[in-house]
């Protein structure tokens, strides 16, 4: 046995995000691990590679009790891993950042080490950039550089964090006959990749990580009959006057610094409607809400309200013209009690039905909780008060990004009813869900997007499963 | 037993002068992340405001605050939009390199339009005026000071957990990212909340300049004592900062009755051995 977890917990916070992990990876194994966000995959990375400390359980390395130890230890004990996001030393050459690994990872000295930082290089093909910065690498360079400083450290146990984010397809598949190669050579792999494609062509055995509900992967090929959607809830009989705004995205590029998370994405999101956005990880959901809410520099002509090019402008000018983002994660203010932290938008809001008082009148259960800290409640409580903190704005639309990550399935159906609460009153919302199901049910319209493209779209109530998963995974 | 008295009381007033200078500079931590370097030359610029306004106008000390407080506002707004603002998130040097540029640049100014002799500003009467409290005699203008610092203290409480202001300041400072999307402009925020800060640096200056002449050259001094009062009090607690500054006061006036001209080692000892046992601060949160 190469490496073992037994039992293994983790909390943030009040957070538990692992919680009794058991793992056994035999020495020569090629395994993916799998999982929906906020699963826990980066955290059971870091509890293996010993950035982070286990609350309880216990992590051993060929038979030996590993759990003290730190990072560089266990990296010296043949445990070599690559980030999510490459972070190369970037004032160093790409030489001298494979020799800092071979050095202190692989603890070799003078000519040993040089030839071990040469040979790893080598292997990633980066033999030819060994005097350049390391900071000026193209994305698929920087993440051959991560496995190569992972590879001069000597691991037998290499850990492969997303390493085919961000890359097209071409690079995707030059990166893993680079990893099958590590693999023939002896070291044994375990990969978190959301490119399930590239993921299940190469593995010997797949690992599902899950913690909220979410699509079970035994489901994926079955089709099952057409889910039940509600009428579009503004075609139904409603008190109040909606707002008669069409949102238009055009062609919308976006990036992340180097990484382009969005390419020529157009979609019209009509009155009252509700849009579900579905994609795996890394699709580009997050990034298509934040650029429409203004968190993102965009250019002017790529969102639109009613034919008004509005894209680009601040977070509070999106606001006040109708765009409100209900952020992932919840992000309340810690250091703001709830009901703070619903009168911290008083100055932004447009006139309409929802105040402090309205939204408080619909969610009850927060009623005796006003004084406390907003971070203070559960997790359910605290979904409620970021939407309840957005609706307050009165937004024509309402983005928001998965209300239901990490939530009970007593506390989604509470969320949803607010939302549905905020339909009726003509309100169109966007809704990023990693329950596709779910997803489905709640909206009129999805848009699925992979690798920052619109891949299907449709009408939910007829929404043919099979072609939904395919489209979810590339395959 | 009425001497140490005298020595703790003595302590205690000078403590709520350095706490005022403190005030500023853990707003401007607390809500904005700046460390301001140039904190002690603007409160030497206030006290240079109020001393040209009395000695070339002949205004009185109430005269001189009307002009101080809004010229130091004003400065501490234009300051954070036009200079802060440009570095605030770019990386966290910027802005203590840019406030370290501009404490040369004051100190320099300063020396060249006053010259370098030393100031004061003419309290009048207040210098010399007492109370007798049983044995203990207090200056009236200690007192006065003292007085001033825990409102302005109290003030700042009441802004920060009661107002809107207060609200979107704190919200900033957890999330400034989360703070825009929910409509807080996080720069106009910063340049009123700069303003305030000054303002309150030049009550603090004026203060300063009726108790003690100053330089051009004065500046560096009072940024140590404000700062060795926010770290002691511990980062991120407001009342943290009163008590740090009362503690570093306390430990100077005791200093200096044991030998004359070691007051400030003194302070800057407890400061130390205070930060070896909980270098969290007093009231700081430790570090998860």
């Amino acid at each position: 046995m190469l490496l073992e977890l037994r039992a293994v917990r983790k909390s943030y916070g009040a957070t538990r995000v692992i919680d009794g992990l058991n793992l056994q990876v035999h020495a020569g194994e090629f395994v993916g691990v799998i999982g929906p966000n906020g699963a826990g995959k980066t955290t059971a990375f870091g509890l293996m590679a010993g950035q982070l400390r286990c609350d309880g359980g216990s992590v051993h390395l060929q038979g030996r009790d590993v759990t003290a130890l730190g990072a560089d230890a266990r990296c010296r004990a043949g445990v070599g891993r690559t980030f999510q996001i490459p972070e190369p030393f970037g004032g160093l050459t790409v030489y001298e950042n494979a020799l800092v690994a071979a050095t202190y990872g692989a603890g070799l000295r003078g000519r040993a080490a040089q030839q071990a930082a040469c040979q790893a290089l080598q292997r990633c093909g980066l033999s030819a950039l060994g005097d350049v910065p390391a900071a000026t690498l193209r994305l698929l360079q920087r993440k051959r550089l991560e496995v190569a400083r992972a590879l001069a450290t000597g691991p037998q146990l290499l850990l492969l964090d997303e390493v085919g984010g961000g890359l097209t397809d071409a690079e995707v598949h030059e990166l893993l006959q680079l990893i099958l190669q590590v693999h023939a050579q002896g070291v044994t792999v375990l990969w978190i990749e959301h490119l399930v494609h590239a993921l299940v062509s190469v593995v010997q055995r797949l690992v599902v990580l899950t913690e909220a509900a979410c699509w079970p992967m035994a489901r994926l090929r079955r089709s099952s009959p057409a889910p039940r959607c509600a009428m579009p809830t503004w075609a139904q009989n409603s008190t109040a006057t909606p707002r008669l705004t069409v949102l238009r995205i055009e062609s919308l590029d976006a990036h992340h610094g180097q990484l382009q998370a969005l390419f020529g994405v157009s979609l019209q999101v009509a009155p009252g409607e509700t849009v579900a956005l579905i994609g795996a990880n890394g699709a580009g959901k997050t990034t298509l809400l934040r650029a429409v809410a203004g968190a993102l520099p965009v250019a002017p002509a790529q969102v639109r309200l009613d034919g008004l090019a509005v894209g680009g402008s601040s977070e509070k000018r999106q606001l006040a013209r109708g765009i409100a983002l209900v952020p992932e994660g919840r992000r309340l203010f810690a250091s703001l009690t709830v009901h703070e932290n619903l009168l911290l938008t008083s100055g932004n809001t447009r006139a309409g039905r929802w105040t402090v008082t309205t939204v408080l009148q619909a969610l009850p259960a927060l009623q005796g909780l006003l004084q406390r800290p907003a971070t203070a409640l559960s997790g359910g409580q605290q979904q409620l008060v970021a939407v309840a903190r957005a609706l307050v704005c009165n937004p024509a639309f309402l983005l928001c990004d998965e209300v239901s990550l990490g939530l009970s399935p007593l506390a989604v159906d509470a969320v949803y009813q607010l939302l549905a609460a905020a339909r009726r009153d003509g309100m169109a919302i966007v809704l990023v869900e990693q329950n596709v199901r779910r997803a489905l049910t709640e909206s009129d319209r999805y848009v699925c997007l992979h690798k920052g493209r619109v891949v299907l779209e449709g009408t939910s109530a007829s929404a043919d499963r099979h072609a939904v998963a395919q489209a979810y995974f590339g395959v | 037993m009425s001497a140490s008295a005298e020595v703790l009381i003595n302590g205690l007033l000078l403590g709520a002068l350095y706490a005022l200078f403190a005030l500023g500079l853990s707003l401007s931590l607390g809500v904005m992340k700046i460390i301001n370097l140039a904190h002690g030359d603007l409160i030497v610029l206030g006290a240079y405001v109020a001393w040209l306004a009395m000695s070339t106008m002949g205004m009185s000390v109430g005269m001189a605050l009307l002009v101080v407080l809004p010229v130091m506002f004003s400065v501490g707004w234009l300051l954070q939009w036009l200079v802060l603002n440009r570095v605030a998130g770019t990386h966290e040097l910027s802005p203590l390199l840019v406030s370290f540029g501009l404490s040369v640049v004051i100190q320099n100014a300063l020396q060249q339009a006053c010259t370098a002799d030393t100031r004061s500003l003419p309290a009048g009467e207040l210098a010399l005026a007492g109370l007798h409290l049983g044995d203990v005699s207090v200056g009236v203008l200690p007192l006065l000071t003292a007085a001033v610092s825990v409102a302005l203290y109290a003030a700042t409480h009441a802004v920060v957990r009661r107002t809107q202001l207060g609200r979107q300041a704190r919200a900033v400072a957890d999330d400034p990212a989360t703070a825009r999307l929910v409509g807080v402009d996080d720069r106009r925020l910063f340049a009123w909340v700069a303003g305030l800060v000054m303002a309150v640096t030049g009550l603090a200056a004026v203060l300063y300049g009726l108790r003690t002449p100053f330089s051009p050259s004065a500046g560096p001094d009072r940024l140590l004592f404000a700062f060795e009062a926010v770290v002691l009090g511990g980062l991120g607690s407001l009342w943290g900062s009163f008590a740090g500054g009362l503690l570093i006061g306390v430990a100077q006036v005791l200093g200096a009755q044991l030998n004359t001209g070691l007051g400030p080692f003194f302070g800057h000892l407890v400061f130390l051995v205070a930060l070896l046992i909980r270098p969290q601060g007093l009231f700081g949160r430790a570090a998860a």
